[in-house]
């Protein structure tokens, strides 16, 4: 690895291994802007089309998504910022403490895939948007699983290999175009808004939102509020968001995720619903199939919003490959973190030409909430209730352990019973973050009073 | 400050064509090509006129 991208590499793990000191914090204005950035991202164009697929009506749109912001925002301030900024550590070094070096790479390896295939909806997203001018790549819909063609596949294997390529040498680049980007997105997205609105000769949202004839409704006001609740749930609920607000000078900072959730999973999400329910009522789309973003998006806006699709999929997908690389360059300390970028954009790349991850994707966050988000309840238990019901605090590093079985066992149990009933029963995985995590949190203070009753500090 | 004044005009030439589409002041074909003068511009001034915004 080059010098210059060690150096860009420590510049943005500062502090990784201690508490970020008064001098390093950062005022309000600066999360407001990341966070309006970080989610008006490639999968918007994704999301929305998906409700109007699962046949959600107006109220169910816009009260859920209301309400399941909220939720989100309450869980940003309350629970992440709160820890972040008492004990101003990364996620990894706090679970350290807890779970143990090895238990913590058995986490990263999880993280890692997840990111990985995150990335890959992300090439998919971006390969709707360049296949549009070739006429000879089909465009997969909502119910394609399987790579749509040769054309396709090589559509997709340059850009994630594009992708990959940058992740390793420019992350710097990537983070610099994202936040330029940011505020000229978000104007795209609303633009889409604006002109299907306009093509539909009505601005009435309420009407034009209401599900066609014929549509099976798959989920309803709560099924939308506990899935943008929950969509991000590995960032608040899991405590992954710990790594950017210990630079926060207080933990009302934590209100800043507001203007992520209201521009970018409100607004954003709700314009890009309106492009498939004004192809699905003026061109015949089959709602359940769905149109890719690509075509879309060009249909409505034009050059512009194709360049939105691609940057947008390559903004969110670079530093998703990066993160990956890295997660598994914490398993292997011995690899090189660009030989651990090439792995994770590989893996990527692949996924991003199976449709199945990006045309799945409320399903996918669900089941990639639903796995991360329950280690932070044990850091939930170890922050604020270690000292009063008398267990030990970060037990790892008191006791010299490598791996803390407690943890594994707490947060494995909860997750792999709640992933066979969301399977076998055919409910949607975001309906299990929340028990997933009670129950982790709740079976580690269990245990830990059990285990080791009489070692409080 | 002429870099900003000018990214600001690339925004305005993102989101104003639309909402004249919507009041029926545009045509189709010349929203979408304002547009992309909007995407070069854009890019064009943003990354040196927010170059303070960045630094945050």
């Amino acid at each position: 690895m080059s010098d210059e991208l060690e150096t860009k590499h420590n510049k943005l793990d500062e502090f990784e291994r201690e508490p970020v000191p008064e001098s390093a914090q950062k005022g309000a204005k600066s999360f407001w802007g990341m966070y309006a950035g970080e989610h008006t991202a490639g999968t918007e164009f994704m999301i929305g089309p998906l409700f109007i697929a699962w046949g959600v009506n107006a109220f169910d749109i816009l009260v859920g998504l209301l309400i399941g912001n909220f939720m989100a925002v309450l869980s940003w301030r309350y629970l992440t910022a709160k820890v972040a900024t008492d004990v101003r550590e990364t996620l990894y070094f706090k679970l350290e403490k807890i779970c143990g070096r090895n238990l913590v790479s058995i986490y990263n390896l999880a993280n890692g895939v997840a990111f990985c295939f995150l990335a890959g909806a992300m090439v998919t997203v971006s390969a709707t948007a360049v296949g549009v001018p070739f006429d000879n790549v089909r465009m997969p819909t909502f119910s394609d699983t399987m790579p749509t063609g040769v054309a396709w596949t090589v559509v997709c294997l340059i850009i994630g290999g594009m992708m990959t390529l940058v992740a390793v040498r420019g992350y710097g680049v990537v983070a610099r175009v994202s936040h330029i980007a940011a505020p000229w997105m978000f104007l795209i997205f609303l633009a889409c808004g604006v002109v299907t609105l306009a093509k539909l000769g009505t601005v009435n949202i309420i009407e034009i939102l209401q599900p066609v004839e014929g549509s099976e409704k798959k989920i309803g006001v709560w099924g939308v509020a506990f899935f943008a609740w929950f969509c991000n749930a590995a960032m608040h609920f899991g405590m992954s968001d710990m790594s950017v607000l210990r630079f926060a000078k207080k933990p009302s900072y934590g209100w800043a995720s507001a203007a992520g959730m209201y521009l970018g999973h409100y607004i954003a999400w709700i314009c890009a619903a309106l492009l498939l329910a004004y192809w699905v009522r003026e061109r015949g789309a089959n709602p359940a199939e769905g149109v890719a973003p690509g075509p879309m998006v060009y249909d409505a806006v034009g050059v512009a919003g194709l360049i939105c699709v691609v940057i947008a999929g390559w903004t969110t997908a670079n530093p998703t490959i990066y993160r990956a690389g890295l997660a598994f360059q914490g398993i292997m300390p011995k690899m090189s973190r660009a030989t651990g970028t090439i792995i994770a954009g590989s893996v990527c790349t692949i996924a991003g030409i199976f449709p199945a991850f990006a045309m799945n994707l409320i399903g996918f966050v669900g089941v990639y909430g639903t796995i991360l988000a329950p280690i932070g309840a044990i850091i939930v238990v170890d922050h604020f209730l270690s000292k009063r019901v008398g267990i030990l605090s970060n037990p790892a590093e008191k006791l010299g352990l490598q791996f803390n079985w407690t943890v594994l066992v707490a947060w494995v149990v909860p997750v792999g019973i709640a992933l066979y009933l969301a399977q076998s029963n055919g409910y949607l995985p975001h309906f299990n973050v929340l028990p997933c995590w009670i129950a982790c949190g709740l079976i580690y203070l269990l245990m830990s009073k059990v285990t080791s009753p009489s070692s409080a500090q | 400050m002429i870099l900003k004044a000018l990214a600001y005009i690339a925004l305005a030439l993102t989101i104003v064509p639309p909402f004249m589409f919507l009041g029926d002041s545009i045509e189709l074909d010349a929203m979408k090509n304002v547009m992309i003068a909007g995407v070069f511009l854009w890019f064009a001034t943003a990354p040196l006129g927010f170059r303070d915004r960045e630094a945050s």
